[in-house]
Protein backbone atom coordinates (compact mmCIF):
# COMPACT_ATOMS: atom_id res chain seq x y z
CA UNK A 1 0.00 0.00 0.00
CA UNK A 2 0.99 3.63 -1.08
CA UNK A 3 2.53 5.38 1.93
CA UNK A 4 0.61 9.05 2.69
CA UNK A 5 2.29 11.64 4.32
CA UNK A 6 1.52 15.33 5.18
CA UNK A 7 3.39 18.07 3.82
CA UNK A 8 5.35 20.47 6.16
CA UNK A 9 4.13 23.92 6.68
CA UNK A 10 6.23 27.02 6.39
CA UNK A 11 5.83 30.38 6.16
CA UNK A 12 5.60 30.25 1.71
CA UNK A 13 3.41 27.50 1.79
CA UNK A 14 0.68 29.19 4.06
CA UNK A 15 0.78 31.98 2.43
CA UNK A 16 0.93 31.00 -1.12
CA UNK A 17 -2.05 28.35 0.28
CA UNK A 18 -3.87 32.01 1.65
CA UNK A 19 -3.60 33.85 -1.59
CA UNK A 20 -4.79 30.96 -3.58
CA UNK A 21 -7.68 30.67 -1.30
CA UNK A 22 -8.94 34.43 -1.45
CA UNK A 23 -8.53 34.48 -5.32
CA UNK A 24 -10.55 31.10 -5.88
CA UNK A 25 -12.88 31.89 -3.34
CA UNK A 26 -13.21 34.86 -5.57
CA UNK A 27 -14.16 33.38 -8.23
CA UNK A 28 -16.47 30.72 -6.66
CA UNK A 29 -18.00 33.36 -4.97
CA UNK A 30 -19.05 34.78 -8.18
CA UNK A 31 -19.50 32.35 -10.67
CA UNK A 32 -20.87 29.70 -9.07
CA UNK A 33 -17.80 27.60 -8.91
CA UNK A 34 -14.24 27.30 -10.42
CA UNK A 35 -12.02 28.43 -8.02
CA UNK A 36 -10.87 24.84 -6.73
CA UNK A 37 -9.50 23.83 -10.45
CA UNK A 38 -6.27 25.31 -9.60
CA UNK A 39 -6.03 24.25 -5.67
CA UNK A 40 -5.40 20.36 -6.57
CA UNK A 41 -2.62 21.24 -8.64
CA UNK A 42 -1.44 23.73 -6.47
CA UNK A 43 -1.22 21.14 -3.38
CA UNK A 44 0.24 18.60 -5.31
CA UNK A 45 2.99 21.61 -6.23
CA UNK A 46 3.98 21.82 -3.16
CA UNK A 47 4.62 18.06 -2.86
CA UNK A 48 1.27 17.20 -1.45
CA UNK A 49 0.50 13.52 -3.00
CA UNK A 50 -2.29 13.43 -5.06
CA UNK A 51 -5.84 11.80 -2.98
CA UNK A 52 -4.40 14.28 -0.08
CA UNK A 53 -4.62 17.37 -2.36
CA UNK A 54 -7.64 16.15 -3.74
CA UNK A 55 -9.35 15.29 -0.30
CA UNK A 56 -8.19 18.31 1.26
CA UNK A 57 -9.59 20.39 -1.84
CA UNK A 58 -12.97 18.75 -1.26
CA UNK A 59 -12.92 19.44 2.64
CA UNK A 60 -12.56 23.23 2.23
CA UNK A 61 -14.79 23.41 -0.72
CA UNK A 62 -18.12 22.74 1.00
CA UNK A 63 -17.84 24.64 4.27
CA UNK A 64 -16.98 27.66 1.75
CA UNK A 65 -19.92 26.98 -0.48
CA UNK A 66 -22.30 27.04 2.55
CA UNK A 67 -20.50 30.46 3.42
CA UNK A 68 -21.32 31.64 -0.22
CA UNK A 69 -24.71 30.52 -0.60
CA UNK A 70 -26.07 31.58 2.43
CA UNK A 71 -24.63 35.06 1.78
CA UNK A 72 -26.26 34.74 -1.86
CA UNK A 73 -29.52 33.53 -0.32
CA UNK A 74 -29.73 36.78 1.51
CA UNK A 75 -29.80 38.34 -1.91
CA UNK A 76 -32.83 36.58 -2.44
CA UNK A 77 -30.11 34.55 -5.58
CA UNK A 78 -30.46 30.82 -4.20
CA UNK A 79 -33.22 27.98 -5.27
CA UNK A 80 -32.41 25.77 -2.18
CA UNK A 81 -34.73 23.12 -3.42
CA UNK A 82 -32.96 22.49 -7.20
CA UNK A 83 -29.69 22.81 -5.24
CA UNK A 84 -30.37 19.93 -2.91
CA UNK A 85 -32.46 17.79 -5.17
CA UNK A 86 -29.22 18.29 -7.78
CA UNK A 87 -26.70 18.04 -5.54
CA UNK A 88 -27.82 14.63 -4.37
CA UNK A 89 -28.18 13.19 -8.18
CA UNK A 90 -24.22 14.85 -7.95
CA UNK A 91 -23.29 12.74 -4.88
CA UNK A 92 -24.14 9.05 -6.99
CA UNK A 93 -22.35 11.29 -10.35
CA UNK A 94 -19.38 11.31 -7.66
CA UNK A 95 -19.16 7.68 -7.17
CA UNK A 96 -19.83 6.60 -10.97
CA UNK A 97 -16.73 9.40 -12.16
CA UNK A 98 -14.55 7.72 -9.42
CA UNK A 99 -15.53 4.17 -11.09
CA UNK A 100 -14.47 5.65 -14.36
CA UNK A 101 -11.11 6.80 -12.83
CA UNK A 102 -10.26 3.95 -11.12
CA UNK A 103 -10.65 1.58 -14.33
CA UNK A 104 -8.85 4.06 -16.54
CA UNK A 105 -6.00 4.26 -14.19
CA UNK A 106 -5.64 -0.23 -13.41
CA UNK A 107 -5.47 0.21 -17.53
CA UNK A 108 -3.37 2.80 -18.28
CA UNK A 109 -1.55 4.36 -14.85
CA UNK A 110 -1.57 7.91 -13.51
CA UNK A 111 -0.16 9.06 -17.38
CA UNK A 112 -4.23 7.69 -18.50
CA UNK A 113 -6.20 8.88 -15.84
CA UNK A 114 -4.24 12.71 -16.42
CA UNK A 115 -5.06 12.35 -20.50
CA UNK A 116 -8.42 11.39 -19.57
CA UNK A 117 -8.57 13.95 -17.03
CA UNK A 118 -7.37 16.76 -19.63
CA UNK A 119 -9.64 15.44 -22.27
CA UNK A 120 -12.42 15.90 -20.43
CA UNK A 121 -11.22 19.39 -19.50
CA UNK A 122 -10.59 20.73 -23.29
CA UNK A 123 -13.94 19.23 -24.62
CA UNK A 124 -16.03 19.96 -21.83
CA UNK A 125 -14.83 23.85 -21.88
CA UNK A 126 -14.35 24.32 -25.09
CA UNK A 127 -18.32 23.03 -25.73
CA UNK A 128 -19.73 25.15 -22.34
CA UNK A 129 -17.32 27.81 -22.69
CA UNK A 130 -17.72 28.64 -26.04
CA UNK A 131 -21.61 28.75 -25.66
CA UNK A 132 -21.51 30.85 -22.29
CA UNK A 133 -19.31 33.26 -23.64
CA UNK A 134 -20.86 34.16 -26.86
CA UNK A 135 -24.08 33.90 -24.76
CA UNK A 136 -22.52 36.42 -22.44
CA UNK A 137 -21.31 39.02 -25.80
CA UNK A 138 -24.42 38.65 -27.67
CA UNK A 139 -26.79 39.79 -24.06
CA UNK A 140 -23.98 42.33 -23.75
CA UNK A 141 -25.29 43.71 -26.93
CA UNK A 142 -28.91 43.55 -27.14
CA UNK A 143 -29.44 42.55 -23.84
CA UNK A 144 -33.01 44.23 -23.55
CA UNK A 145 -34.24 41.57 -25.91
CA UNK A 146 -32.68 38.26 -24.41
CA UNK A 147 -32.22 39.14 -20.30
CA UNK A 148 -36.37 37.84 -20.30
CA UNK A 149 -35.86 35.33 -22.84
CA UNK A 150 -35.86 31.57 -21.64
CA UNK A 151 -33.58 29.15 -24.11
CA UNK A 152 -34.95 27.47 -26.70
CA UNK A 153 -33.98 24.14 -25.37
CA UNK A 154 -35.55 25.25 -21.85
CA UNK A 155 -38.85 25.70 -23.20
CA UNK A 156 -38.60 22.36 -24.80
CA UNK A 157 -37.75 20.46 -21.62
CA UNK A 158 -40.56 22.54 -19.56
CA UNK A 159 -43.30 21.27 -22.46
CA UNK A 160 -42.70 17.63 -21.69
CA UNK A 161 -44.89 16.57 -18.97
CA UNK A 162 -43.87 13.11 -17.58
CA UNK A 163 -46.60 11.69 -15.03
CA UNK A 164 -45.10 11.03 -11.80
CA UNK A 165 -41.69 13.01 -12.02
CA UNK A 166 -42.95 16.20 -12.32
CA UNK A 167 -41.37 19.01 -9.70
CA UNK A 168 -41.48 22.81 -9.43
CA UNK A 169 -39.00 24.42 -8.47
CA UNK A 170 -38.65 28.48 -7.74
CA UNK A 171 -36.08 29.91 -9.95
CA UNK A 172 -37.77 28.21 -12.98
CA UNK A 173 -41.08 30.45 -11.78
CA UNK A 174 -42.61 28.02 -10.57
CA UNK A 175 -42.74 25.91 -14.10
CA UNK A 176 -43.15 22.35 -13.63
CA UNK A 177 -39.90 20.27 -14.88
CA UNK A 178 -39.53 16.74 -14.89
CA UNK A 179 -37.11 15.11 -12.29
CA UNK A 180 -35.81 13.40 -15.61
CA UNK A 181 -34.52 16.00 -16.84
CA UNK A 182 -32.93 17.18 -13.15
CA UNK A 183 -31.41 13.93 -12.54
CA UNK A 184 -28.51 13.61 -15.61
CA UNK A 185 -27.69 17.13 -15.26
CA UNK A 186 -26.74 16.54 -11.27
CA UNK A 187 -25.59 13.02 -12.11
CA UNK A 188 -22.79 14.63 -14.83
CA UNK A 189 -21.88 17.61 -12.43
CA UNK A 190 -21.16 14.93 -10.17
CA UNK A 191 -18.45 13.03 -12.53
CA UNK A 192 -17.15 16.17 -14.08
CA UNK A 193 -17.07 17.35 -10.19
CA UNK A 194 -14.98 13.67 -9.60
CA UNK A 195 -12.72 13.70 -12.59
CA UNK A 196 -11.82 17.75 -12.95
CA UNK A 197 -12.66 19.44 -9.24
CA UNK A 198 -14.84 21.52 -10.37
CA UNK A 199 -18.61 20.45 -11.48
CA UNK A 200 -19.97 23.57 -11.75
CA UNK A 201 -18.59 24.27 -15.27
CA UNK A 202 -21.53 21.94 -16.04
CA UNK A 203 -23.87 22.20 -13.81
CA UNK A 204 -24.29 26.40 -13.41
CA UNK A 205 -24.55 26.51 -17.32
CA UNK A 206 -27.19 23.58 -17.63
CA UNK A 207 -29.29 25.05 -15.12
CA UNK A 208 -29.18 28.25 -17.43
CA UNK A 209 -29.36 26.62 -20.49
CA UNK A 210 -31.70 23.28 -20.58
CA UNK A 211 -33.50 24.04 -17.42
CA UNK A 212 -34.00 27.90 -17.67
CA UNK A 213 -32.61 29.16 -14.51
CA UNK A 214 -31.40 32.49 -14.87
CA UNK A 215 -27.40 32.91 -14.69
CA UNK A 216 -27.22 35.38 -11.18
CA UNK A 217 -29.60 32.27 -9.55
CA UNK A 218 -27.40 29.38 -11.13
CA UNK A 219 -24.55 30.17 -10.09
CA UNK A 220 -25.86 30.80 -6.52
CA UNK A 221 -27.72 27.42 -6.76
CA UNK A 222 -24.40 25.81 -7.75
CA UNK A 223 -22.98 26.12 -4.06
CA UNK A 224 -25.75 24.35 -2.41
CA UNK A 225 -24.79 21.67 -5.28
CA UNK A 226 -21.21 21.88 -4.45
CA UNK A 227 -21.99 22.24 -0.49
CA UNK A 228 -24.02 18.80 -0.37
CA UNK A 229 -21.83 17.11 -2.95
CA UNK A 230 -18.40 18.05 -1.32
CA UNK A 231 -19.97 17.21 2.11
CA UNK A 232 -20.36 13.59 0.76
CA UNK A 233 -17.26 13.33 -1.04
CA UNK A 234 -15.22 15.26 2.07
CA UNK A 235 -17.02 12.67 4.14
CA UNK A 236 -15.64 9.40 2.41
CA UNK A 237 -12.09 10.47 2.63
CA UNK A 238 -12.45 12.08 5.85
CA UNK A 239 -12.96 8.06 6.36
CA UNK A 240 -9.95 6.95 4.89
CA UNK A 241 -7.74 9.29 6.73
CA UNK A 242 -7.07 11.45 3.42
CA UNK A 243 -7.73 14.64 4.67
CA UNK A 244 -4.80 17.26 5.55
CA UNK A 245 -7.00 19.38 7.60
CA UNK A 246 -4.59 21.91 8.04
CA UNK A 247 -4.24 22.59 4.28
CA UNK A 248 -8.06 22.93 3.84
CA UNK A 249 -8.22 25.42 6.35
CA UNK A 250 -5.53 27.84 5.66
CA UNK A 251 -7.30 27.72 2.17
CA UNK A 252 -10.14 28.33 3.74
CA UNK A 253 -8.84 31.41 5.83
CA UNK A 254 -8.62 32.97 2.45
CA UNK A 255 -11.30 31.82 0.16
CA UNK A 256 -13.63 32.85 3.21
CA UNK A 257 -12.18 36.24 2.35
CA UNK A 258 -12.79 35.96 -1.33
CA UNK A 259 -16.33 33.91 -1.63
CA UNK A 260 -18.08 36.82 0.20
CA UNK A 261 -16.22 39.51 -2.11
CA UNK A 262 -17.78 37.62 -5.16
CA UNK A 263 -21.12 37.24 -3.91
CA UNK A 264 -21.22 40.96 -2.90
CA UNK A 265 -19.81 41.54 -6.67
CA UNK A 266 -22.74 40.06 -8.15
CA UNK A 267 -25.21 42.28 -6.68
CA UNK A 268 -23.33 44.93 -9.07
CA UNK A 269 -23.57 43.40 -12.06
CA UNK A 270 -25.64 42.71 -14.63
CA UNK A 271 -26.18 39.01 -16.23
CA UNK A 272 -24.05 39.01 -19.21
CA UNK A 273 -21.32 39.99 -16.95
CA UNK A 274 -21.11 36.87 -14.87
CA UNK A 275 -22.07 34.69 -18.17
CA UNK A 276 -18.75 36.58 -19.89
CA UNK A 277 -16.08 36.13 -17.35
CA UNK A 278 -17.61 32.54 -16.58
CA UNK A 279 -16.81 31.58 -20.54
CA UNK A 280 -13.70 33.39 -20.12
CA UNK A 281 -12.09 31.33 -17.47
CA UNK A 282 -13.39 28.22 -19.07
CA UNK A 283 -11.52 28.85 -22.30
CA UNK A 284 -8.52 29.84 -20.45
CA UNK A 285 -8.29 26.95 -18.51
CA UNK A 286 -9.06 24.65 -21.31
CA UNK A 287 -6.09 26.24 -23.17
CA UNK A 288 -3.84 25.15 -20.19
CA UNK A 289 -5.15 21.87 -20.78
CA UNK A 290 -4.09 21.74 -23.87
CA UNK A 291 -0.88 22.74 -23.53
CA UNK A 292 -0.27 19.06 -21.96
CA UNK A 293 -2.49 16.81 -23.55
CA UNK A 294 1.15 16.28 -26.42
CA UNK A 295 2.85 15.26 -22.93
CA UNK A 296 0.64 12.82 -22.13
CA UNK A 297 0.36 11.14 -25.31
CA UNK A 298 4.21 10.88 -26.16
CA UNK A 299 4.22 9.10 -22.65
CA UNK A 300 1.27 6.62 -23.29
CA UNK A 301 3.62 5.83 -26.48
CA UNK A 302 0.37 7.15 -29.04
CA UNK A 303 2.52 9.84 -30.79
CA UNK A 304 6.05 10.39 -31.63
CA UNK A 305 7.94 11.29 -27.93
CA UNK A 306 8.85 14.61 -27.22
CA UNK A 307 12.33 16.03 -25.77
CA UNK A 308 12.59 16.47 -22.31
CA UNK A 309 13.41 20.41 -22.85
CA UNK A 310 9.60 20.13 -25.05
CA UNK A 311 8.05 18.86 -22.18
CA UNK A 312 9.23 20.82 -19.54
CA UNK A 313 8.23 24.16 -21.66
CA UNK A 314 4.69 22.89 -22.16
CA UNK A 315 4.56 21.99 -18.39
CA UNK A 316 5.28 25.43 -17.32
CA UNK A 317 3.13 27.40 -20.02
CA UNK A 318 0.38 24.91 -18.77
CA UNK A 319 0.69 25.71 -14.97
CA UNK A 320 1.44 29.53 -16.06
CA UNK A 321 -2.07 29.32 -18.29
CA UNK A 322 -3.67 28.26 -15.21
CA UNK A 323 -2.58 30.71 -12.80
CA UNK A 324 -3.49 33.08 -15.71
CA UNK A 325 -7.29 31.61 -15.42
CA UNK A 326 -8.21 32.61 -12.11
CA UNK A 327 -5.68 35.53 -12.16
CA UNK A 328 -7.84 37.14 -15.43
CA UNK A 329 -11.08 35.91 -13.37
CA UNK A 330 -10.16 37.57 -10.18
CA UNK A 331 -9.26 41.23 -11.99
CA UNK A 332 -12.74 40.76 -14.06
CA UNK A 333 -14.72 40.20 -10.97
CA UNK A 334 -12.96 43.31 -8.90
CA UNK A 335 -13.37 45.03 -12.07
CA UNK A 336 -17.23 44.74 -12.44
CA UNK A 337 -17.20 45.22 -8.69
CA UNK A 338 -15.86 48.93 -8.41
CA UNK A 339 -17.48 50.06 -11.63
CA UNK A 340 -20.65 48.89 -10.24
CA UNK A 341 -19.91 50.22 -6.91
CA UNK A 342 -19.16 53.55 -8.40
CA UNK A 343 -22.15 53.92 -10.63
CA UNK A 344 -24.07 53.03 -7.82
CA UNK A 345 -22.88 55.82 -5.78
CA UNK A 346 -22.92 58.28 -8.21
CA UNK A 347 -26.43 57.33 -9.16
CA UNK A 348 -26.86 57.38 -5.44
CA UNK A 349 -25.33 60.70 -4.28
CA UNK A 350 -27.86 63.20 -6.13
CA UNK A 351 -30.30 61.53 -3.90
CA UNK A 352 -28.35 61.64 -0.68
CA UNK A 353 -27.61 65.36 -1.30
CA UNK A 354 -31.13 66.11 -1.89
CA UNK A 355 -32.01 64.77 1.51
CA UNK A 356 -29.02 66.55 3.06
CA UNK A 357 -30.33 70.12 1.75
CA UNK A 358 -34.11 69.17 3.27
CA UNK B 1 -9.78 54.70 3.05
CA UNK B 2 -12.84 56.15 1.67
CA UNK B 3 -15.02 53.44 2.75
CA UNK B 4 -13.28 52.82 5.86
CA UNK B 5 -14.06 56.95 6.59
CA UNK B 6 -17.38 56.85 5.77
CA UNK B 7 -18.24 54.18 7.75
CA UNK B 8 -16.53 55.73 10.61
CA UNK B 9 -18.53 58.67 9.84
CA UNK B 10 -21.56 56.82 9.77
CA UNK B 11 -21.40 55.08 13.12
CA UNK B 12 -18.88 56.95 14.77
CA UNK B 13 -21.92 57.41 17.50
CA UNK B 14 -22.54 53.79 17.93
CA UNK B 15 -18.74 52.18 18.07
CA UNK B 16 -19.32 50.75 21.56
CA UNK B 17 -22.57 49.31 20.34
CA UNK B 18 -22.80 45.51 20.14
CA UNK B 19 -22.78 45.97 16.08
CA UNK B 20 -19.35 47.15 16.60
CA UNK B 21 -18.33 44.54 18.61
CA UNK B 22 -19.14 41.91 17.12
CA UNK B 23 -16.95 41.96 14.10
CA UNK B 24 -14.17 42.29 17.03
CA UNK B 25 -14.93 39.26 18.62
CA UNK B 26 -15.50 37.41 15.67
CA UNK B 27 -11.73 38.46 14.04
CA UNK B 28 -10.58 37.80 17.50
CA UNK B 29 -12.10 34.04 17.81
CA UNK B 30 -10.71 33.92 14.52
CA UNK B 31 -7.14 34.75 15.18
CA UNK B 32 -7.41 31.92 18.03
CA UNK B 33 -8.71 29.62 16.14
CA UNK B 34 -5.70 29.59 13.58
CA UNK B 35 -3.18 30.11 16.63
CA UNK B 36 -4.68 26.48 18.04
CA UNK B 37 -4.49 24.97 14.64
CA UNK B 38 -0.75 26.03 14.20
CA UNK B 39 -0.20 24.88 17.92
CA UNK B 40 -1.73 21.76 17.36
CA UNK B 41 -1.05 21.00 14.04
CA UNK B 42 1.52 17.68 15.03
CA UNK B 43 -1.43 16.20 16.91
CA UNK B 44 -4.04 16.69 13.54
CA UNK B 45 -1.43 15.09 11.57
CA UNK B 46 -1.45 12.14 14.16
CA UNK B 47 -5.20 11.96 14.37
CA UNK B 48 -5.70 11.48 10.15
CA UNK B 49 -2.39 8.78 10.91
CA UNK B 50 -4.96 6.91 12.94
CA UNK B 51 -7.69 7.27 10.91
CA UNK B 52 -5.42 5.97 7.79
CA UNK B 53 -4.28 2.72 10.48
CA UNK B 54 -7.83 1.35 10.78
CA UNK B 55 -9.14 3.47 14.06
CA UNK B 56 -12.02 6.01 13.30
CA UNK B 57 -12.08 7.53 16.56
CA UNK B 58 -11.00 10.79 15.06
CA UNK B 59 -12.42 10.41 11.78
CA UNK B 60 -14.91 13.64 12.03
CA UNK B 61 -12.37 16.23 13.00
CA UNK B 62 -11.75 17.28 9.03
CA UNK B 63 -15.21 17.65 8.94
CA UNK B 64 -16.02 19.56 12.14
CA UNK B 65 -12.99 22.21 12.31
CA UNK B 66 -13.91 23.41 8.60
CA UNK B 67 -17.47 24.04 9.68
CA UNK B 68 -16.90 25.60 12.88
CA UNK B 69 -14.11 27.79 10.76
CA UNK B 70 -15.97 28.77 8.28
CA UNK B 71 -18.89 29.88 10.91
CA UNK B 72 -16.63 32.02 12.70
CA UNK B 73 -14.41 32.98 10.34
CA UNK B 74 -16.95 33.68 7.65
CA UNK B 75 -19.02 35.74 9.38
CA UNK B 76 -16.20 37.49 10.32
CA UNK B 77 -14.81 37.82 6.54
CA UNK B 78 -18.22 39.28 6.17
CA UNK B 79 -18.11 42.18 8.55
CA UNK B 80 -14.42 42.63 7.38
CA UNK B 81 -15.36 43.55 4.09
CA UNK B 82 -18.69 45.59 5.22
CA UNK B 83 -16.28 47.96 7.72
CA UNK B 84 -14.30 48.37 3.96
CA UNK B 85 -17.11 49.77 2.62
CA UNK B 86 -17.95 46.80 0.52
CA UNK B 87 -21.55 45.90 0.95
CA UNK B 88 -24.13 44.47 -1.64
CA UNK B 89 -26.20 46.98 -3.34
CA UNK B 90 -29.52 47.54 -2.59
CA UNK B 91 -32.99 47.54 -4.97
Amino acid sequence: METISFIELNTTTVVLLFVIGFIGGMVSGFIGSGGAFVLTPAMMSLGAPAIVAVASNMAHKFPKALVGAIKRAKYGQVDLKLGIVMGLFAEAGVFAGKEIMTGIRERFGDTGTDLYVSLIFVIVLGIVGTIVLRDGLRSRHGEHKTTAAIPRLASWARSIRIPGTMMRFRSLEGAPVSLLFVAPLGIATGMLAATIAVGGFIGVPAMMYILGVPAMMATATELVVAFVMGMGGSLFYAWEGFVDVRLALIILAGSLFGVQLGAIGTTYVREHTIKFVMGMIMLIVLLSRLFKLPVYLSELGWMPALGATTQQVLTTLSYTTLALALIAGAAAILSALFKGMAEHRRRTAPAAQNLAVD
Amino acid sequence: MYYLADYYLKHHQTLTSPVSIVPLLLGSFSIVLYALLFYFSEELVQMAETTRRGDKIYFSVPIALPLLFSWVHGSFAGHFWDLLGFKPRRG
